[in-house]
């Protein structure tokens, strides 16, 4: 699969699963009760590549696996406006419907990804069965214009006539076009206005939550504060801090974070199994 | 999106395995660009074509349309490190193609 249409926009969706490949030859005892997993990347430099190489094909052993670019990202179109939160959800939801996937999702997210993960759970918490997020950014009051500031940042650096000399002339196609990508979301389209215009969430709407929720973090990530509010806030969450890694987790011990997602799904699965069978009479020997 | 070519009966040789890899990266990564370079077997995705991660992707999404499932590329790809993936040849492609047809 590859572009679906979805609020007037071309997303690029690759849908992976156990019917793509042979299951690694493993019998999966909690089979029928695993939901849907749906990958969420970062923002502006990343897309659904990263989980492509990293998470996603092992999950799709078992598990119907959804990943895709985000609006503005990746192969999926980038229009010049619509980079508000509440459009990231709808976007969500409007790829989960038109692949009519109707039961709650696991959301597997990271970075920017965790900031739509954490606000389509609180707005809209019957699409959402659980959440593992990866770096994830709440969009706490002040967010906005953090991330604004970071993104201008990054582009005024690319401003130094010697850099426009070598892109223009030297650099390789991947960097020219992620340059590109940079400066279309940043200085082109509505992206920075929409961040800030974003609603905010508080710690306290996150008390709210009730969908089981895995927080991994980087010891040295510049955003470690945030994982303490949010393993305060929601309830039941559990906070597991990787030595060593920055913000950069994902990329820097995909191992570890494969391990410890695939771990939290099974979990969830059994817990899922579990509930479904106690209860159930014990079947009858004639 | 349109296949590369079309299926039909003409053997699946390696010489027109490459042929599809080919006219597959072209529509990937664009045929202005492409037509710069000569793709042989030891082209390097990443250092010769510069291809981007997400355009592998699709590249794999493609070639899955042409040849059917059997060549599971997400789960070759989930085989290897980040590294063998950057060193990727075309030659290595199409011989993975090649042992995963019957």
């Amino acid at each position: 699969m590859a572009d679906l249409m979805v609020r007037g926009l071309r997303f690029n969706v690759v849908r992976l699963g156990p019917g793509d490949n042979d299951g690694g030859g493993v019998p999966d005892p909690y089979a029928d009760h695993r939901r849907p997993v749906v990958f969420l990347h970062g923002l502006i430099m990343d897309n659904l590549s990263s989980f492509y190489y990293t998470l996603a094909p092992a999950v799709a052993r078992t598990t119907d696996t959804v990943l895709f670019d985000l609006r503005g990202h990746g192969r999926s179109e980038r229009p010049l406006d619509g980079y508000r939160i509440e459009d990231g959800i709808d976007d969500l939801l409007g790829i989960l419907d038109a692949l009519e996937i109707d039961e709650p999702v696991h959301l597997v997210a990271n970075s920017f990804g965790g900031t739509i993960a954490l606000a389509t759970a609180l707005r809209h918490p019957e699409r959402v069965a659980g959440m593992a997020l990866i770096e994830a950014h709440p969009a706490f009051e002040g967010w906005g214009d953090e991330i604004v500031d970071d993104l201008t940042d990054l582009v005024s650096g690319f401003d130094d006539p010697g850099i426009r000399d070598y892109l223009a002339n030297d650099a390789p196609r991947t960097l020219r076009r992620m340059v590109k990508t940079c400066e279309d979301l940043v200085t082109v389209s509505t992206m920075g206005d929409d961040l800030r215009a974003s609603e905010p969430t508080t710690p306290d709407d996150l008390t709210t939550l009730s969908c089981p929720t895995l927080l991994l973090y980087g010891e040295n990530s510049d955003i470690l504060d945030r994982a303490f509010v949010l393993e305060d806030s929601i309830p039941g969450s559990v906070l597991s801090v990787v030595d060593g890694c920055s913000h950069a987790l994902l990329m820097e011990n995909p191992h570890e974070v494969d391990r410890q997602v695939q771990g939290w799904l099974d979990a969830q699965a059994e817990q899922a199994w579990l509930a479904a069978t106690s209860g159930r009479p014990e079947p009858v020997s004639s | 999106m349109p296949l590369p070519s079309p299926l039909d009966d003409a053997p699946l040789t390696e010489d027109r395995i490459l042929d599809d890899v080919r006219t597959i990266i072209a529509n990937v990564i664009g045929e202005d660009y492409v037509a710069e370079i000569e793709i042989d077997r030891d082209t390097l995705f990443y250092a010769d074509l510069e291809i981007e991660s997400i355009e592998f992707v699709a590249l794999g999404e493609y070639l899955q349309d042409h040849y059917g499932d059997r060549i599971d590329f997400p789960a070759w790809i989930a085989t290897m490190e980040v590294d063998e993936i950057i060193a990727m040849t075309i030659g290595r492609l199409v011989d993975h193609i090649v042992t995963s047809l019957p």
